[in-house]
């Protein structure tokens, strides 16, 4: 210690005089720290700099720069002859920048712009104020005048409008389900809009600019534009003239008919293509329902392709065909119907019970009657019609490219009885899709060729190139020539002579079908009251041109046949068609024209008719409301009249159409009960016990399956035994 | 002295030759190049903010000409004048500290600033070397016992607290945390044991933390974001995070002068305490190795210059000057990398900053004029002088 002391005291004298060695010392040991700081300090660098520097770059490119979407522009749909259907119209789109403001200017530019644009003040200024964000769309799809008048308030690079597209439909609720609808967006969301999107929609390009943080582009910085590429243009084999035939015959179809819905298709049988389609009611595509879902689903499903229907007569045809083609049947062949037929015990009757007697090939058609066709399908067997039915294209997609299209029901042959056979004959027991339908129709009258049905003719590029085009498309040879020429007069026939003749046109050869099928509610039972009327016709009847079906949901009059809901309406189309498509008429009818009979009495009215050689149809005897055709259209001599009253009278009783029941589940009950249950729902009961007793453990139809009122079904017993069960759990008493 | 100063007068030719001109060279370099980079940081913000690309280069071209006509005065004020003026200086500091809470503006809650006219002035800045020149001036006399702690160490702090205290008013504590460390370097060299350092170490640790957990708020946020660096990167991290992506974009060679993004207002003060961030990015790894090694050479300069003086106020004054010097590049640095939380001190003879810039010049001066007084000379000049006692 004393030493210690004294030396400090030497030292404290020393800095007197002369600087101690110690200071010197302690400014190097300091420069060392400085230095080892430094160093440590460097090396921080080094790392952020050179070690983590690219990362740190990548991370910080998106602040750097704005990318500015620039929108391609969405592909015009027209129809075969060039009328546009669905393009864009120029609109415009509000952005806020609120960096570029000044905080005192917000409140100011929010009054000022949501006066301009209609909008709520306080959420603008909430927009105007929302830092956070460099940019934000304020509102879109604002016209050319209201751009203006955002831009003459001259609220600074705050603010800022840019070009928007907006889908428009020109032709409004023309083709609305085929096209569909667009969101807000520009993507497609039914119809063509939403299967072709992806060639529709074209690829946005973009804009790369540098900016400084508020995002302003900042001079001479780097820059990056990629052009959009524009969506293609479709040009459909839709014809605008045909469909505005269709839809005006449809919405007159629904509005005499009274009905729910009214579908229909025209196409080119030659190649298939689809030259109409609508069903209505319809909706209007530059304003969809789209805040009120179910009916904006309803209304822009397209039935054509989407609704699979038993079609009842219609499908007549191609039982026809394939009779004929296979030689089950032929022009020579002779039918006898007493009104019922007995398939395998069980007693399927004819629409008509009282029968219609002994028929050949043609009138069997013309009558449409269920025996003979029945005798046809079984006369074929299975194997055979099935085998044509699939070549005809039934129980998958036809592909036509309409969106939602489904595949009907065919069920497996290895599931059906004769019974189920007979009533295929038909067009019970089986769905199809109105396209469906058609495009087999079409088949069994062009020759037999059958054709995929297809809606887009061709797809051109911004450029004018074409880069896609559809031909027709020839799946296969369904029937022989001869068969199809054959069909052809017979179908002429029912025209002519049977139930179709309300379908006759001045001057032309008109084939065609009626059908009627019932509907059934939402667990398979018959549905009282609900129909589907159909026909469907093609002409000219000698080289087939058009194919037109038209099917109308759930008519509410008097008179429910196919022949007087439907076939009037194709007619109308077909007859309309023909002169637009420049179809020469085979002959001359001689034609007069239709009297004005709205408001006279029935007997008046079948008075003038009978003066003018036409025939009146008559929905129910009352005031006449309404008339088919329109009064002044020329009608060929011996063609009917239909007559509407504006009574909505029940159906008729005596309806052609099986009632169908519900198969209930059998299981654990005694004999008695099932007998009860099923004598109840009009099903014959069965049993391969001469004295039945104890449960029943099988059922020949599975429960819920849907069959015809005086169906057999096989139920079998047992006795109840100690079954090997764990629990001694009691048997449901009931 | 006055013999020191007859020589001055008479052979002027002599002045430059005990110049430390190295020291000199260097120093002008940096300021220079800070002036250009000055003007590359904040020519976006500048034309952006106050519509005058040149506005804030023009300010800093005012002082940096007041600075070095500072430097000059000083270089030839003998530095030996300081120990008879230091009591002096001292209590026209305080003086001004005072007057700052009185007169000061505010700005952000704090009141740092005496406006004069077009210029404004900090007055703390004058502090730092108030308190290197207080303390060389007790510690050199011999009267204070450095050895002992209420003898030496703690009549050696005494006079920084009113220092302190003013300056907490402001409040402004990064710049006591300056002070606090010039003041522990000053002791080290004063000869203060290591037990009486790491005691006052200790003791201003606790401070520090009890400060922090007392009042919470804005230094426990600061804290807390340096800990979790990716928090909140819009709001507290923005600046570390932008000063991060500014160094990272630099590279190893830089994005070429005048081609810094971050500079575009995304990364705040940028012409001020992140200034070494946009020369990072402008000129890289290399440009801020190559401007550190000449600060470095700077602090080299100042401690052989403090090594060579022949008295203990000067070795003291010319240590605690290079002290200050290092310790505010440090601390600058540090801040930029994010080695610490942000405490808002300048860059010297770079950053934006008026007060700055001239009180450093100054300060240099000071340090040239003791250059010119080293053991060095005195031994060549053949012992013509003889030194005063």
């Amino acid at each position: 210690m004393a030493e210690k002391r004294k030396k400090k005291r030497s030292r404290n004298a020393a800095q007197t005089s002369k600087p101690a060695r110690p200071l010197k010392a302690r400014l190097k040991n300091a420069l060392k720290a400085y230095g080892l700081l430094f160093l440590l300090l460097i090396g921080f660098l080094f790392v952020i700099q050179v070690i983590m520097g690219p990362s740190l770059q990548r991370s910080a490119l998106k602040q750097w720069t704005r990318t500015t979407v620039i929108a391609a522009k969405r592909g015009e749909i027209t129809d075969c002859s060039g009328r546009i259907l669905a393009t864009n119209n120029d609109v415009y789109k509000v952005l806020v920048r609120p960096r570029n403001m000044k905080a005192s200017d917000r409140e100011r530019i929010a009054a000022e712009l949501s006066a301009a644009l209609g909008m709520d003040e306080e959420l603008v200024l909430r927009r105007c104020s929302a830092l956070e964000y460099v940019e934000i769309v304020l509102k879109r799809q604002i016209d050319a005048e209201t751009r203006d008048r955002v831009n003459a308030l001259q609220l600074g690079s705050g603010v800022v409008t840019v070009p928007d597209t907006k889908r428009v439909y020109p032709m409004n609720d023309m083709f609305a389900q085929l096209l569909g609808y667009t969101d807000v967006d520009d993507n497609g969301q039914s119809g063509l809009e939403y299967t072709y999107n992806e060639y529709l929609k074209g690829t946005d390009g973009k804009q790369i600019v540098e900016t400084d943080s508020s995002g302003n582009p900042i001079a001479d910085g780097a820059g990056e534009l990629v052009p959009p590429i524009d969506g293609l243009d479709l040009v459909l084999t839709c014809d605008s003239v045909m469909e505005s035939y269709l839809e005006k015959a449809l919405r007159e179809a629904l509005e005499i008919n009274n009905a729910k819905a009214a579908m229909g298709i025209v196409m080119d049988c030659r190649t298939g293509a689809i030259l109409a389609a609508s069903s209505q009611p319809d909706l209007d595509p530059n304003s969809p329902p789209r805040n009120d879902l179910e009916a904006l689903a309803e209304l822009s499903r397209n039935r054509i392709a989407a609704d699979s229907y038993e079609p009842g007569s219609t499908f007549k045809i191609l039982t026809l065909a394939a009779a004929i083609d296979s030689g089950a049947a032929d022009l020579n062949s002779a039918f006898f119907c007493s009104g019922v037929s007995l398939v395998n015990g069980e007693q399927i009757h004819c629409w008509k019970h009282s029968g219609h007697g002994p028929e050949d090939l043609t009138q069997a058609a013309e009558n449409s009657c269920n025996c003979a066709f029945m005798n046809m399908a079984l006369k074929m067997g299975k194997e055979k019609f099935y085998d044509y039915l699939y070549a005809f294209g039934l129980g998958r997609s036809t592909e036509s490219g309409i969106s939602g299209e489904t595949s009907g029901i065919v069920t497996h042959e290895k599931y059906i009885t004769d019974n189920d056979l007979a009533r295929i004959g038909f067009g019970q027991s089986i769905a199809v899709t109105p396209i469906q339908l058609c495009t087999a129709v079409c088949a069994a009258v062009n020759g037999g060729e059958l054709y995929r049905p297809f809606v887009v003719d061709r797809m051109i590029d911004g450029d004018g190139n074409v880069v896609f085009s559809a031909d027709k498309t020839p799946l296969r040879r369904v029937i022989s020539e001869e068969t199809s020429r054959k069909v052809r007069s017979i179908l002429q026939s029912v025209v002519d002579n049977g139930t179709g003749k309300n379908c006759r046109i001045a001057g032309y050869n008109v084939g065609g079908k009626t059908g009627t099928a019932q509907k059934y509610d939402e667990y398979g039972r018959v549905a009282e009251g609900r129909y589907i009327c159909s026909f469907i016709g093609f002409a000219p009847a000698e080289d087939p041109r058009y194919v037109c079906l038209i099917m109308v949901d759930e008519p509410h009059v008097a008179s429910i046949f196919g022949s007087t809901v439907a076939a009037p309406f194709v007619k109308s189309v077909l007859e309309d068609i023909l002169q637009y498509g420049g179809v020469a008429p085979s002959h001359s009818d001689e034609t007069v024209a239709v009297p004005d009979l709205v408001g006279l009495s029935p007997e008046k009215a079948e008075e003038k008719l009978a003066e003018l050689g036409l025939e009146a149809v008559f929905q129910s005897r009352d005031e006449i409301t309404a008339q088919v055709p329109a009064a002044g259209t020329p009608a060929a001599k011996g063609s009917a009249v239909l007559l509407y009253t504006g009574k909505d009278e029940d159906p008729d009783d005596d309806k052609p159409i099986t009632e169908y029941v519900e198969v209930p589940d059998l299981k654990g009950k005694t004999p008695l009960q099932v007998y009860d249950m099923l004598t109840a729902l009009g099903l014959n009961f069965s049993t391969d016990m001469d004295d039945p007793g104890g449960k029943c453990y099988l059922q020949s139809v599975s429960k819920g399956t849907v069959v015809a009122k005086g169906y057999t079904v096989i139920a079998y017993f047992r006795i109840e035994e100690a079954e090997p069960t764990p629990a001694p759990t009691p048997a449901p008493e009931n | 002295m006055e013999q020191a100063a007859a020589k001055n007068r008479t052979t002027g030719k002599k002045v430059f030759h005990h110049f430390d001109f190295p020291l000199f060279a260097v120093l002008l370099s940096i300021c220079l190049f800070g002036l250009v980079m000055l003007y590359s940081a904040s020519y976006y913000y500048a034309l952006t903010k106050h519509g005058d690309g040149l506005y804030f280069l023009k300010r800093q071209l005012l002082c940096f000409g007041i600075g070095v006509g500072a430097l000059f005065a000083t270089s030839f004020i003998n530095y030996k004048f300081y120990r008879k003026a230091a009591w002096w200086l001292y209590g026209i500091v305080i003086l001004l500290l005072a007057a700052t809470l009185v007169i000061g503006e505010t700005v952000n809650e704090a009141t740092r600033w005496i406006k004069l006219g077009p210029v404004t002035f900090q007055p703390a800045e004058l502090a730092k070397f108030g308190t290197v020149m207080v303390m060389a001036r007790l510690m050199c006399s011999g009267k204070l016992k450095m050895q002992s702690f209420f003898r030496g160490v703690v009549p050696a702090l005494l006079p920084l607290i009113p220092f302190a205290g003013l300056i907490i008013l402001q409040p402004n504590l990064s710049m006591i945390l300056i002070l606090a460390f010039t003041a522990y370097v000053m002791l080290y060299l004063g000869g203060v044991k290591i037990s009486h350092r790491l005691l006052l170490m200790v003791m201003g640790v606790t401070v520090i933390v009890l400060f922090i957990v007392v009042k919470k708020g804005y230094h426990a946020d600061r804290i807390y974001y340096y800990l979790h660096p990716n928090a909140d990167p819009t709001g507290v991290n923005f600046q570390p995070i932008q000063s991060r992506i500014a160094l990272g974009n630099g590279g190893l060679f830089g994005q070429g002068l005048n081609f810094s993004r971050q500079k575009l207002n995304f990364l705040p003060e940028r012409e001020n305490d992140y200034i070494l961030a946009i020369i990072g990015e402008e000129l890289g790894f290399v440009g801020c190795f190559l401007l550190l090694a000449a600060y470095f050479f700077l602090v080299i300069r100042g401690t052989v210059i403090a090594m060579r003086c022949s008295d203990r106020f000067g070795r003291l004054l010319a240590g605690g000057i290079t002290a200050v010097l290092a310790i505010q590049v440090i601390l600058n640095v540090a801040v930029v990398t994010n080695a610490i939380p942000s405490t808002g001190q300048t860059l010297p003879f770079v950053s934006y900053g008026g007060t700055s810039i001239v009180i450093f010049l100054a300060a240099m001066g000071i340090l040239l004029n003791i250059s010119r007084y080293s053991e060095v000379e005195e031994k060549n000049a053949a012992g013509t002088e003889q030194q005063h006692s």
